[in-house]
């Protein structure tokens, strides 16, 4: 115990937002979770749209913060002793940071946009969503649930590629 | 919250997402671009990027808003399609391998 307590409190100060910011994303992925059984859920039982803007809300307010905490860091993640100069200085590791990296960085202004949208949809249309009149928008609603996962996916899968090369320290 | 506001935070939300790319190509083909969305040495161009693709959100979703050819459901069908179609290509827009023989055409062009 002990042992494990002197190594949680050795961790470094961008070592501890660092998995702050991993511990956000990995919220996001319930988050999702429990907005598709909503959505998926909007004819079965009542309290299902009101429920599915709560989540919506707390999906998108999740997203902004892994975005800014994903600001933050990133300036860490370029100094000129980071990770970043780590990469680029090997050319075995260059495309981590040219290629991956920099999608990684550039893909994430999506979700959080499209999570709004969907809130947006939900929220001015409420339980009338299930109505035929409105099945253009309650597609765009599901659309907007599965690419931003899809693409919270990609961005973690690009993150683990490039820290398991050069974590941030 | 009214079905105007739906159809218009589709059609900021797409322009917003193509602003993204499309200065992003800007930035990587203009030192004048990048230094301008650089006004933040620690995090570089990428602050000024977000910054700016959320004024444009704003101010688009601010301008739509208003215009009475956004009630209609013509338009709801456009900015629907407009938004899915503009989340696609989002997604190869920000991809270095398409984005940056774009970038070199436009310099050396």
């Amino acid at each position: 115990m002990e042992e494990l307590l002197r190594g949680i409190f050795s961790l470094s100060y961008w070592d501890v937002l660092a998995d702050m910011h991993g511990l956000l994303a990995m919220l996001l992925l319930i988050l999702f979770g429990t907005a598709l059984i909503l959505y998926f859920s909007l004819s079965k039982f009542a309290q299902a749209a009101r429920w599915l803007k709560y989540t919506l809300t707390a999906l998108a307010l999740n997203l902004i913060a892994v975005d800014i905490m994903g600001l933050y860091i990133y300036g860490a993640y370029r100094a000129s002793e980071g990770p970043r100069t780590l990469l680029k200085s090997v050319p075995e590791t260059a495309w981590l940071h040219e290629i991956v990296f920099e999608h990684k960085e550039m893909l994430a202004y999506a979700p959080w946009l499209m999570i709004v949208v969907a809130l947006v949809i939900v929220l001015a249309l409420g339980e009338r969503l299930q109505s035929r009149e409105f099945r253009f928008l309650r597609m765009i609603v599901l659309f907007s649930i599965l690419v931003a996962l899809l693409y919270v996916l990609t961005i973690a899968g690009e993150a683990v590629l490039v820290t398991k090369a050069a974590p941030l320290r | 919250m009214s079905l105007q506001t739906i159809h218009a935070t589709l059609f900021a939300a797409a322009t917003s997402l193509n602003a993204f790319w499309i200065l992003n190509i800007m930035k990587e083909a203009s030192p004048a671009v990048k230094a301008f969305l650089g006004f933040y040495p620690v995090t570089g161009p990428l602050l000024g990027l977000y910054i700016a693709s959320i004024l444009v959100f704003l101010v688009s979703l601010v301008l739509i808003r208003n215009v009475p050819v956004t009630q209609t459901g013509a338009f709801m069908k456009f900015a629907g399609w407009y938004f899915m179609l503009s989340v696609i290509v989002f997604f190869f827009g920000v991809f270095p391998p398409v984005y940056v023989p774009i970038v070199e055409w436009m310099v050396s062009s």
